[in-house]
């Protein structure tokens, strides 16, 4: 059966489509071009295929900036035709959401990670130098591999890819909707954005992390690059720029993640060791390992394999975070993994192919790595960054290992899991944590290569009493008692002192060098936030009625939602919280909670404050419920809404009838409001009724009054073919419902009917945490974003010194 | 300063080191590790954590009365096997729940009552094209 649909509009998907082909097209014509330039001999002829390189690889570009742009373009004129656009926008949303809507499904992430690599690509191009060929030759074998991704052609029955522009009637033929020819005037508005991603920060953090994800592209290809050509000269200083830039915007990216997380998602903080969350934590974790054994080499030429090795990891996990997130394989253990679009063979292909390759390029020029003879000594600072790195790779694997457990069971058929998710990872993450922030504390004081150790005991001895001192105040009056929590406390204190006493007393404030101090001190100040946060959450919405639950009490812990009846005060923590109202502005509902700083209820509150959590009452996903937060500088006041009196049992609600006999003029009084007869209309109409020839009809015109507040209401009765009818007035915000049912001509008194029926009671169950020092852990995280790009700076600006003892000890390698 | 460490290569002892954290920690954290279990397993060790996965029961029927206690939850759950349990959830009713379909629950039996701390509920959604979406419940902890 063929239809000829009409109103469809099919030039930009078939744009699309063949941006998508010719991109790939592109890509590995620029790969092809690139390696061929690197097996000249000649200099002309590598010229000219550099040439044709550079131009398959900006045609490729183009094509993922034209297919940005279609994609933008379908979404924002809202053509619902396309399976994409319906899914994931509709009409009544804000224009910037337009940004979420094309990150939300799994093809829109794709485009937005090709989308970096082509940006990085072309700089890449421009600033690689000697490197070029390598360097954007196999970006451009990545490309080609991600762009496969949206391909959506079947090679014989096998499905490469999802096009995001495929139509809906494609998507699902089996709709009854698409028998019609002009289906396309049928589609009013599209399914939808997930409420939960209706948040500014889903606006930024999506394309943060995948410029992340991209940037962490770029020292894997250096390491390739240098490993191809057996050659490691002019490299660390492009390297260690690219490495640091990949450090900064990735652990940007995961952190504004948390933000979102504490923002907008219930479950009251910013990090939930949730397997998305690992994903993208893991690479970050190797890459900054990779990051500090590079500067060991760049200062010693010690540890290049180690950094070739994490390097090539970091990669290698980024495209396994990419497995996790599409594959579908995660299943029970992740609540935000995408579904399964029937693509987990391609993943799984590009992984083991990206793993292969990597393991293959380190294991075949694993002996061309220059290495020195000597050892490097136990007090110097290589040696001691190498230990922490390796640290924080162990971390990761241990990390990626739990992480990975629904992948293990699928392959080997076991069936193992990790249950107490967040306490099984925070029981190893806090040694870790101590281990680490012991080292980033110690480790500068360490010269490269050697150490001078009166020196080195002169400067750390200071810095140890002073933590100390600090350390034992904190502790007395953050009242942490666990010991592990009281020495990851010491040791988060430690760093800070540590790397402030190194700006003072060692680089003396010299703001250029500071960098990694600067960074070091935010990561000791998120620690500390992240324990005082964690440690000292307190859940003030704690059932404090006094209520014996009997034999089967609940941990403490547990009884963490309390009840609020509107209108009625409840004492939680130093407040009286008070549910007011609520507002309904669609789609969401607002429910305003006024909190009052008070010990008894009957004294002046020091304080009053309202927050105004919001739910959504979603048809697709029930209750969505959004968190509101005071905010002070010592402390937050997280409070959520878990759940609503439902509106609509107020059908069932109990009902009271009464019957009054009313002449114009009279009055009513019904249990709660009074109803005044104003007078007789002979002529009515409304929705209810129309009038027909014959009628006998009347309108009572009533003026109801409730707690001082009067609507007008007018029931009709009338008499048509001889029988009596009546057209009801419902008055939905009085909950009451009138009926006129007779008329008597003696006295000239009309009799109403009204049924009331009882309000409904009104309540939210909401819970509320205080939060102790989280703005800590923000200003931690900006202030490691502000060391990193000091240190960028620096890396970028520095002058390249001839790197003898690397040179000299080079093996002689073939250019 | 002529305090070598001792003669064996630094690497080694960085070996042995490493060793040593991974096996520790793992014997440390070997309790965390769990199996997927039945309902009659998880009655045989009382108190012992699992992860159960089910269905609701044919009725669905449940237990959640906020006025009187915001904080329990119970419902009806058969297991893969095919054993019916009364679940205990000390938290407020994950809303939704009468559409869910497939659930996955963590806690262990105390009694004849299974005690869960964290419910994962998967329901159809629409927002993503009949595929069961997915919710988890963590008494203390409701993430979405």
């Amino acid at each position: 059966m063929n239809i000829e649909y009409i109103g469809e509009r099919l030039l930009p998907g078939q744009l699309g489509y063949f941006l998508t082909i010719l991109a790939m097209m592109a890509a590995l014509f620029s790969f092809f071009s690139y390696w061929a330039a690197t097996r000249q001999k000649d200099t002309l002829d590598t010229q000219s295929w550099m040439r044709l390189g550079r131009a398959g690889f900006v045609v490729h570009s183009l094509c993922v900036f034209g297919i940005v742009a279609l994609l933008f373009f379908l979404l924002f004129n809202h053509y619902w035709e396309y399976q994409y656009v319906w899914q994931h926008s509709s009409s009544d949303l804000p224009w910037y959401y337009v940004f979420s809507c094309f990150w939300e499904g799994q093809e829109g992430s794709t485009i937005l990670w090709l989308f970096w690599h082509a940006v990085l690509g072309l700089i890449l191009m421009r600033t690689a130098a000697k490197w070029e060929s390598r360097v954007v030759g196999v970006m451009a074998i990545v490309q080609a591999s991600l762009v496969t991704m949206l391909l959506g052609i079947y090679f014989f029955d096998y499905k490469v890819g999802a096009s995001p522009f495929v139509l809906m009637r494609e998507h699902s033929p089996e709709l009854p909707v698409f028998l019609r020819a002009n289906y396309t005037e049928l589609i009013e508005n599209g399914n939808g954005l997930n409420p939960l991603l209706q948040n500014y920060w889903m606006v930024i953090h999506p394309p943060t992390l995948f410029l992340g994800f991209a940037a962490t592209t770029i020292p894997f290809l250096f390491v390739i690059a240098a490993l191809w050509k057996r050659d490691f000269t002019e490299w660390v200083k492009p390297l260690l720029s690219w490495t640091v830039f990949a450090c900064v915007i990735l652990g940007t990216g995961i952190l504004m993640g948390g933000a979102w997380a504490y923002e907008a998602l219930s479950f009251g903080g910013f990090w939930a060791w949730d397997p998305v969350e690992n994903a993208s934590f893991v690479p970050w974790l190797v890459l900054i390992a990779g990051l500090h054994t590079l500067l060991a080499y760049r200062y010693t030429g010690h540890a290049l394999k180690a950094t070739c090795l994490f390097l090539v990891m970091s990669f290698v996990l980024i495209v396994y975070s990419t497995f996790l997130t599409k594959s579908g394989w995660l299943g029970d253990s992740s609540v935000h993994s995408f579904t399964d679009l029937g693509m987990s063979g391609q993943l799984g292909l590009f992984l083991v192919g990206f793993a292969i390759y990597g393991a293959y390029m380190l294991l075949r020029n694993w002996r061309y790595i220059p290495e020195k003879e000597k050892e490097e000594s136990a007090y110097s600072r290589e040696f001691w960054m190498f230990v922490g790195s390796l640290l924080l790779v162990l971390f990761g694997l241990w990390i990626s290992w739990d992480t990975s457990l629904p992948v293990i069971n699928r392959i080997f058929g076991t069936d193992w899991v990790v249950v107490d998710v967040v306490d099984h990872y925070n029981r190893y993450a806090i040694w870790f944590g101590i281990l680490i922030a012991v080292l980033t504390a110690l480790v500068q004081f360490f010269g490269y290569k050697n150490t001078n150790m009166l020196a080195f005991r002169n400067r750390v001895i200071p810095s140890i009493v002073i933590s100390v001192l600090i350390g034992a105040v904190s502790v007395w009056l953050s009242g942490i008692t666990y010991w592990p929590y009281v020495i990851f406390m010491l040791a988060a204190i430690f760093t800070v002192v540590a790397n402030f006493w190194y700006i003072v007393s060692v680089i003396r404030g010299k703001v250029r060098v500071a960098g990694a101090s600067v960074a070091h001190i935010g990561f000791g100040f998120m620690l500390i936030g992240i324990l005082l946060s964690n440690a000292n959450k307190d859940v003030i919405s704690i059932n404090q009625l006094g209520l014996v639950f009997g034999e089967d009490i609940p941990p403490q812990e547990n009884i963490e939602n309390v009840l609020l009846n509107k209108g009625m005060p409840i004492q939680m923590g130093p407040y009286w919280v008070t549910y007011e109202s609520d507002s309904i502005s669609e789609p969401n509902t607002f429910y305003k909670v006024r909190y009052d700083r008070k010990e008894k209820l009957s004294d002046t509150a020091t304080e009053s404050f309202y927050l105004y959590p919001y739910a959504q009452v979603n048809p697709k996903m029930g209750l969505i419920s959004n968190p509101s937060t005071k905010r002070y500088l010592t402390k937050d006041i997280f409070t959520h809404v878990s759940m609503v009196a439902n509106k609509e049992t107020a059908e069932e609600a109990p009902q009271t009838f009464s019957e009054f006999m009313l002449a114009v003029g009279d009055t009513a009084n019904t249990t709660s409001s009074s109803i005044v007869l104003r007078t007789i209309n002979p002529e009515p109409q409304n929705l209810g009724y129309v009038r027909a020839e014959g009628d006998i009809a009347a309108g009572a015109m009533l003026s109801i009054t409730r707690n001082g507040k009067t609507v007008q209401a007018e029931p009709i009765y009338y008499i048509r073919d001889n029988v009596e009818n009546n057209v009801s007035a419902t008055l939905d915000d009085l909950n009451m419902t009138i009926d006129f049912t007779k008329i008597e001509p003696q006295s000239g008194k009309i009799k109403l009917q009204v049924t009331e029926r009882e309000l409904p009671m009104e309540y939210i169950i909401m819970k509320a945490i205080e939060f102790p020092f989280i703005n800590m852990l923000w200003f931690g995280g900006l202030l490691t974003i502000v060391g990193f790009l000091l240190s960028m700076y620096r890396r970028i600006t520095e002058k390249v010194r001839p790197v003898k003892q690397i040179g000299s000890e080079q093996k002689q390698v073939a250019a | 300063m002529n305090l070598n460490l001792c003669d064996m290569k630094k690497l080694h002892i960085l070996a042995l080191f490493v060793i040593a954290i991974a096996i520790s920690s793992i014997v440390i954290n070997a309790g965390d590790y769990s199996t997927y279990a039945t309902f009659t397993e998880a009655e045989k060790k009382q108190g012992k954590f699992f992860q159960v996965n089910g269905n609701l029961c044919e009725l669905k029927e449940f237990q959640y009365d906020p006025v009187e206690d915001p904080n329990y939850f119970s419902f009806c759950m058969v297991d893969k096997a095919g054993t019916e349990k009364k679940v205990v959830y000390h938290g407020a009713m994950p809303q939704d729940f009468e559409r869910s379909e497939e659930v996955v629950l963590q806690g262990a039996m105390k009694g004849d009552e299974f005690v869960a701390s964290k419910i994962l509920l998967k329901c159809p959604s629409k927002y993503n094209d009949g595929e069961l979406e997915e919710r988890s419940f963590e008494s203390g902890k409701t993430t979405v």
